[in-house]
Formats: structure tokens, sequence, C-alpha cells
């Protein structure tokens, strides 16, 4: 059993493991069953993008050298040639695989190096022809003949003359990927029949026999010299292989070895230098100078010529030849698998299989990679412009392609096993002979499934490769829960379950504390107020009489009274509501008493519609209690009421007779009865007004006043009116002459006047239920207040 | 902008306002006989308003009774005690004994009662007052209502010196903060009157509509 090394970590593993048991690295590249013809060509599509221009632009003709052409070249530094630390350890990466048998991989772009360097030989031939000429015009110099035996190498012109003469016609399919501009059309043709030759589902059988390979080279130039020279030529020979044997160069003979020349065998074991005699580690390590390598000169001519057009002619970055950047490529292929690279391995190998020195490798159908091609052959086969490919390129590639097809048809397990020879083994660049190490085939794990890159497999996929770099942080399941959320939660779900049960109303109480209070004040003040009314006491003293009262009094006193006659006739305007009328019949029963022992004619009026009924009703109530018996029509008319508020009031005191021309009984008032003769409120002796509501009082003092000519104006107000109406009574001029405020004011004039009426009644009823209307809201309000009181007391306390 | 029919509306106001105001200042005979006339005729709109607003009464109430809704009973009443009253007074005439009975012996009463009722609220109230206003304003109010009592008559014929008579506590109370209260609201009544007579005249305000 063979061992594996491990391309990531460098250890030995064993051949059947897929995956490194030290890194888990993969060992064995990604592959697929073979498929079908058209799958074969959908790769080579694949490959070779069809716009010409977009391969240029693209880095894909860095990798179009093989990697031990690449070696060759002159201008490489040292360093790039130096073996790596494990180059002692492992086989050349030519060298066959010890257990696949076939050759290790190699760096995807070495086709793109190979192209590069084949272009830039064309450009160098070009350059020389016309020096300005831009890189992407060769292609079409190309094309044309040229001058023999300027530059070009013999054998390359030998190839073209060789390439002419085959008239077989190129498969369009064939040539539907050759379009670069800067490579040679026939070789990009060629390659890409090698890469179709390496598929697995085309010809597998094509591929060189590398465990015979590795025999072969085993036995080094030994089986080289052996084998004869004429079934060389005859048999495995390619035709441009024996172009070059057959019509050596005329121009340049001294470019070519002088093996190539003669068209005799390469050197015998004793001939072939020493480089090449012994490929050992340490000829290896000493192989990166061309000058050791021994570089025929035609070839390093080729390479000079080659950097010079480069240098004068590519631009600086994006035309960088391949084997410029084949360092970094070298770096990056040192570093890990990058593409699979079986068929670079089978082009790379292509003449000598078709040479018969090495017989064609036989890979399980199973282990061919299967590459799924991006794009359909429509597709690459819509851009190609064949008119452009010159005739002998047409003919080269169909001769290429009957080329392969004699190579299919020699597969046979006849065939002699391939030999490589030491010379040829010994000109394997350093890249072929440092360790390789197996690859991956990366292809198709790293197919782009979404994005504008959809489908293309390679793609290097950053953001997955770095957050698998990553330790995913570890979150907790478990979920954390403190004692504030729990005890959230337990309310949450106290309100939850709630919600379902019914909370049962706490019954009213039929008799709440505070309706108990109620009632006890209102049993108090009906106590107070019944209880001197049941009883019949006057003994409460009535009060001293006031100013107002005083002049009132004093202005009745000094009516002069003609009972003849309508001199002394008084307007009284009842203007009151009847829930006043208990204050209001008592403040006024004293001063219409007075005017009835007076024996003044009463003209009744009022400005609300109530007024007419409380007029009579107020009568009746002081001849009722002072012994009176004035009567309707009689002593007194009753007018009605003024619609219209203050303007009714003021075309009343201004016009009385047109605004109440008659009485309630529908007598005429102003022409016969009482009131003959007077037109005016002026022919009024005294105007008294009697209402409960200041703007009432207003309304008169403002709109009637005036039209008294003079005539006092007497108020009998509540208490509650009281403080709007004093202004017009201690006012200067007086608008008011005198007032009787409330009870007391009726009692006051009671008082004065010697009499009892409605007012004494009232008095001590009245005087009870002040005094039990001031102990409740004392007593009431200092218990209510004193917990208050102590409580704040005590937060007093507790503060200092 | 006014529209055709405000503008005629406000025309008329503004005429007959200038006309009434002018018979004040201008006592000529023109001007006080139309101004008299224009008075007149205010009285008898509002005695007709009057109708039209019992009138309005009994429409609505007569809707509420015939629906049925809640609360209709007292439309029924209502509706029947105008009736009643209304043909009374329109038959028996309303000074008559029929009419001043049903005034005597239902209305008065009935207003009266609510007025003690509220003495006996007012009292409660300053009562909860004191619990649940327990601030300095509440006790200057219910002292200021206490003294007030105090001082309308003697608490059971016992004559407290000091607040009683022209110099007493009560008067003045009464007197001077009451009547200097009372007469900035009566400056303040005097001004808005002026203020809406001018609007009205100038025909910026508009009570009656557009």
């Amino acid at each position: 059993m063979t061992d594996v090394r491990c391309p990531m970590c460098g250890k030995l593993n064993s051949d059947d493991l897929e995956v490194c048991q030290y890194c888990q690295a993969r060992l064995k590249p990604l592959i697929a069953p073979p498929d079908d013809e058209a799958t074969t060509r959908e790769l080579s599509s694949a490959m070779y993008p069809a716009d010409p221009r977009e391969s240029e632009k693209e880095a894909e003709p860095e990798s179009a050298i093989p990697d031990w052409l690449q070696s060759l070249r002159p201008d490489r530094d040292e360093e790039e040639y130096a073996i790596p630390p494990s180059a002692e350890e492992e086989p050349p990466a030519w060298t066959p695989h010890p257990d696949t048998g076939s050759l290790k991989q190699k760096p995807a772009d070495a086709e793109s190096d190979y192209r590069d360097w084949l272009s830039s030989l064309r450009a160098d031939d070009e350059s020389e022809a016309v020096p300005e000429a831009r890189l992407e015009d060769t292609s079409i110099d190309w094309s044309t003949p040229e001058p023999e035996g300027e530059e070009a190498p013999g054998w390359l012109s030998d190839l073209r003359s060789t390439s002419e003469e085959t008239s077989l016609e190129i498969p369009a399919a064939e040539t539907a990927p050759l379009s670069s501009l800067e490579n040679p059309d026939w070789l990009r043709q060629l390659r890409e029949r090698q890469m179709g030759e390496t598929e697995p589902a085309q010809d597998e059988e094509a591929q060189p026999d590398l465990a015979e390979l590795s025999s072969e080279i085993d036995t080094g130039s030994e089986a080289f010299s052996e084998e004869p020279a004429e079934q060389a030529e005859e048999e495995e020979i390619p035709d441009w292989l024996s172009g070059l044997v057959d019509s050596p160069s005329d121009d340049h003979p001294d470019d070519l070895p002088d093996w190539l020349v003669s068209g005799s065998p390469p050197p015998t074991e004793s001939a072939t230098p020493a480089l090449i005699e012994e490929p050992s580690e340490e000829g290896l390590t000493s192989l990166p100078s061309e000058a050791e390598m021994q570089i025929p000169d035609w070839l390093s001519g080729i390479m000079n010529s080659q950097t010079q057009a480069a240098t004068d002619e590519l631009p600086l970055e994006e035309e960088i030849p391949g084997w410029l950047t084949g360092k970094e490529k070298l770096a990056v292929q040192k570093q890990g698998p990058a593409e699979p690279e079986g068929e670079v391995t089978g082009a790379e190998f292509e003449w000598l299989e078709a040479q018969g020195l090495i017989a064609p490798e036989k890979k399980p159908a199973d282990s061919q990679p299967k590459v799924v091609a991006p794009f359909t052959m429509e597709e690459e086969t819509a851009g190609l412009d064949t008119d452009e490919l010159p005739d002998w390129l047409k003919e080269a590639g169909a001769q290429e392609a009957q080329l392969e097809s004699v190579n299919a048809s020699e597969e046979d397990a006849s065939l002699t096993p391939a030999a490589l020879p030491a010379w040829l083994e010994a000109m394997r660049p350093v890249e072929a002979a440092a360790p390789g190490v197996p690859r991956v085939d990366e292809s198709e794990r790293s197919i782009e499934s979404s994005g504008p890159l959809a489908g293309l497999r390679g793609i290097l996929r950053a953001e997955p490769d770095i957050a698998r770099q990553k330790k995913p942080p570890a979150y907790t399941i478990k979920l954390q829960v403190s004692e504030s959320h729990q005890a959230h939660a337990a309310i949450l779900e106290k309100l939850i379950n709630s919600e379902g049960v019914v909370t049962p109303v706490p019954a009213r109480a039929v008799v709440s504390r505070q309706m108990l209070w109620r009632a006890a004040i209102l049993v108090i003040l009906l106590l107070a107020a019944a209880w001197p009314l049941y009883s019949g006491s006057q003994g409460v003293a009535l009060p001293q009489l006031p100013n107002e009262v005083f002049s009132a009094r004093a202005v009745i006193d000094g009516l002069l009274v003609d009972e003849t006659s309508n001199q002394g006739a008084v307007l009284l305007a009842v203007d009151y509501e009847p829930g006043f009328a208990g204050e209001m019949d008592a403040a006024s029963a004293a001063l219409l008493d007075h005017l009835m022992i007076k024996g003044t004619h009463l003209a009744l009026v009022s400005t609300t519609p109530s007024g007419p009924a409380l007029a009579e009703r107020l009568v009746s109530i002081v001849n009722q209690h002072s012994n009176h018996q004035y009567s309707r029509s009689n002593q007194y008319v009753n007018l009605g009421f003024v619609p219209g508020g203050a303007a009714g009031l003021l075309g009343f005191a201004q016009s009385p007779q047109r605004v109440l021309p008659y009485t309630l009984d529908g007598s005429d008032a102003w022409n016969d009865g009482l009131l003959a003769g007077i037109t005016n409120l002026s022919d009024f002796s005294l105007a008294i007004v009697i209402t409960e509501n200041p703007d009432t009082a207003r309304a008169w003092i403002e709109q009637a006043q005036p039209a008294l000519g003079g005539k006092p104006l007497l108020l009998v107000v509540s208490a509650q009116a009281e403080p709007l109406v004093r202004p017009y009574f201690e006012g200067y001029p007086q608008q008011v002459q005198g007032m009787l405020v409330g009870l007391a004011g009726g009692a006051a004039y009671e008082n004065s006047m010697q009499r009892s009426s409605l007012a004494r009644q009232y008095w001590d009823s009245y005087s009870f239920t002040l005094a039990a209307a001031i102990l409740i809201i004392v007593i009431a309000s200092a218990l209510n207040a004193l917990p208050l009181i102590l409580s704040r007391g005590k937060k007093v306390k507790g503060e200092a | 902008m006014m529209r055709g029919k405000t503008l005629i509306s406000a025309i008329i106001v503004i005429v007959l306002g200038f006309v009434v105001l002018a018979g004040y200042f201008w006592p000529l005979p023109v001007l006080v006989s139309l101004r008299d006339l224009l008075l007149k005729w205010a009285v008898l709109l509002a005695a007709v308003a009057l109708l039209v607003g019992v009138v309005n009464l009994f429409t609505v109430h007569w809707g509420k009774a015939s629906s049925g809704a809640k609360g209709s009973i007292y439309s029924i009443v209502l509706i029947f005690s105008l009736v009643i009253t209304l043909i009374i007074a329109l038959y028996f005439g309303p000074l008559s004994t029929w009419s001043l009975w049903i005034y005597n012996y239902i209305q008065v009463p009935v207003e009266t009662s609510l007025m003690a009722v509220l003495a006996v609220i007012l009292v409660v109230a300053v009562v909860r007052m004191a619990r649940q206003r327990p601030n300095l304003f509440s006790v200057v109010f219910i002292a200021t209502g206490v003294l007030m009592l105090l001082g309308s008559a003697p608490l059971m014929g016992i004559e407290i010196p000091g607040l009683y008579g022209p110099e007493g506590l009560r008067s003045l109370l009464a007197q001077i903060p009451a009547v200097a209260g009372a007469r900035g609201i009566l400056l303040g009544v005097a001004l808005g009157v002026i203020a809406t007579g001018v609007r009205v005249l100038i025909g910026s305000d508009r009570p009656y509509g557009g």
C-alpha cells in the first residue's frame, strides 16, 4: 500500500483514505463519472470562452505555458527555482503518481502560461516586423505569411508548412473557442483538443499510461535509445515533430540541438549532459539557473525575444504575460490545490503520446472528473468567427483532429509503454521536480449556486469559508429568568387567570355613611326650623334697623297719599321666582303692610311670567297677616307681565301705557280707575322692585330708574343679591334710595314698625336653623380636619 | 363675506340700533316716536317668542311621549300639566281662584322645597369640603360662610357682640369685600354690554344668524 502525502500538512496517509487523518484535508480530488460527448464539449467550451477580448482581459493566458517550459524562461529569478524544503522528500511533480499512475497535477494556469509564452513568441516576431503594432493586431498579422528566413525559427516554419499541406478541415465545434488574439489560434485549438482528449468521456484511453510512463522514466534514456529510429518516425512521431526532424531550419541551424538537426535520436547515455543523466535531488536543487539547465540556443533566443516583445508592447498590468506571474502561480500551487490538472497533464504529454513515447493513461471511467460547463455549445460557438482563421490553421486543426482519431485507433493494450527520455526528463522544470501534493478537485463542491456567477466552479467563496473559520458563539438555550421576570410572569399569569373569574361586586350598602350624614343634617335642620314654628316661639330679638332699611322706611313715610286721586300711586314690581317666595314674601311683607297702612294705590307689574301670580299671592298674604282688605281694581291693579326683558322694561319705562295698556282682568288700566292720569313712570310716587335676581334689579335700576324722574326707587332683594345691589344704594348719586335685604331686612322693618308679620314668624326659626347649620359645619369640619392635622403632626415629628 | 340674506339682516339691525341710540342722545320727536315704536315691536316679538317657546316645548315632549322612550313619563306629565293650566287660565282667567290655587299650592311649594333642600345640600357640601379639601382656601371659605351666617341673625336669641349692626363684622364682610367684588363684576358687565352693543351695531356680532 502506498501512502499519500497530505497537501495541507505534508504528512503521509494511507492510500485508501480520502481525507487526511491529521488535518482532515481532502487527499483525493473530487471526481465524477464520465459523461457523454456533449459534456466533454461543454467542458472544453467552458474552459475556453468564446469572446477573445474577454479572454485577453482575463489572467488565463498566464497559465498557458507548461510549467516545465516556464522554468526555462531566462528572466526568472533564481529564487523562483528554489526547491521547497519538501522537495527532498517528495518525488518530482512530473513523475507519475506511485498509486494512481498519473502525473501529479499542475497548476490550473499552466495552459494560460503556455499560451502566453507562445503568444509572446508571435509578438516577438511581429514586433520586429511592425514594432508599433498592438498586441491585438498581431493575430491578424499572424495569419499573414511572413517572409521566410527573417525571425521565425525553422521548426515553426516547418510546422506552418506542414499545416498548410494538410488538407483536413477543422471541425466547427473545435474551432469555436479559438479566438484569442494574443496566442496562436492553432495552439489554442491544439490545446483545446488536448483538453478534450483528456476528458474521460471522450477518450479515456487516449490518456498516456502514466504508470507505464513511470516505468519508462525509471529506465531513463536506456529505453529511449533502444527504440529504433525508424519505428519512431513511422509510427509514433507526430507530423509536426516529424517536420522538425525532417526539415530543419536553414536560417537557424545553430539554434537547434544537434540531435534535432541531424534527425538522429537523442544522444545516448554517454552523450547526455550531466544534469540530465542524474536528475537527482542535488541536480534538481541546482536547476534554477538557465545556464545550468543548458537550454538550447534556439529556445533561449525565443524567450529573449519574447521578453523584449512583452516589455515593449504589453501594458503594464493588464497584459503581463503569464510567465511573469508564474511566481505567484507557483506560490498558489504550493499552498494548496487549485484546479483539476489532469487535462493539463494530458496535454503536456500529448505529443509524447502521439509519438508513442508514452502510453496513454488509462483511467477508470468513474475516476474521470466531471466538469459541468457553465455555458452551452451554442453560446460558445455564437461568438466565434471562423472566417478570421487562416486556412493553414484550419488545416492544422483538421490535421490534429485526424491525429486524434489515429490515436484513438491506436489505443491498444499492445502499445509499447512510453519512456521519458532522460534528456527530456532533465529538462523538466523545477516546479515539476518539486514535490507534488495530491490535489483535491474543488470543482464540484465550489460550484456557485447563486448570483451573477451562478454555474461557475472554482469560485472563491469568501463568506462561507470565513464563516466556517469562526466558531459560532455559544448561546445557551436555557431561558435565563430572573426574579423580577418571575414576579412579572406571576403577575401576568394572575391577571390572565383573573380574566375568566367573575369578581363579585361588593354589595352596596343600603345605608351608607354619607347618606347617614346627610340624613342627620337634614333632621337637625328640620328640627331647628320646625321647632320654633311648632312652638310659636318669638323669643329671638329682631335685628336693629340698618341704614338701607331706615332709608326705605323714610321714603315710605314721606309719601303723600291722596286716596281720592292718584297721588301717591306706587309701582310695585314683583320679579322673583316662586322658589324664593318664602324669603321675599317675608322681606317685603312689612314694607307692603306699611304701604297698605298708608292707603297707596298699587300698580303691580312683573318682568317674569310668574310675577303676576306672585303679586296676587303677596297681596293676599299681607292682607291675611296684616288684616288689610286690599282688593284688585279698588286699591291695586295687576298690569301683568312685561315681556322682552330689558328692552321690554325700557319700553315700559318710557311708555307704560303702550306696553301694558290693560290689566290682567282686561280693564283699561290707564284711562279709568286707579291709574287714570298716569302716563309715565314719573307719575308714580314710588317704585318698589322685589327681586332675588341681581340682574333684574340692575335692569330696573338702569332702564326704569331714569324714567322715574327723581322719584325714589326701593329694592327688596334677597340676601344673595345684596352685594350686587348695594353699590347702587351706596353710590353717589344714589340710584336706589332704600333696600330691604332678605329676612333680616324685613324683620328689621317690622321691628321698626312694631308690627308682627311674616318676618317675625320666621325669625326664630331662621335663627335656630342658622345656629344648627353653623354648629354642623364647625363640628363636622373639625372632625374631618382633625385626623389630617394629627397625621401631619406625626409626619413632622417623624422627619424631625 | 356675508351673503345676501345675512347682509339684509345686518343692515336692518345696524340701522335700527343707531336709530334707538340716537333717540337717547337727541330726543327729537321723530327719533323718540320711532324708538318707542321699535321698542313696542320688540316687546311684542318677545311675547310671541314666549309663545313660540311654549309651542316648541310642547312639540318636543310630545315627540318623546309618542316614542315611548325612557323618561317619556315625565314628558307626559309636562304635557298634561301644560294643557290643564292653559285650559284653566284661558277659561277662568290668569287671576282666577283656580289658576291661583294651582299656582299657590303646586308651583310655589315645589320650588320652595327645592330651595329648602338646597340649604341642606349646602351644609353637607361645606362639611365634605372640609374633609376632602383640607387646605387654606377651604378654611377661608368655611370661616367666611360661618361669619356671614353668624351675622345674619342672633343664634337662638344670643347676640354676639361685634357681628350685628352697620358696624358689625358681618356688615363689613358684606359691604367691603363683597361689594368690591360685585362692583368689579358690574363694571365688567357694563363694559361687556357696551362691547356687545358696538359689535352688533357694526355688524361684527350677528346673534340673529348669518
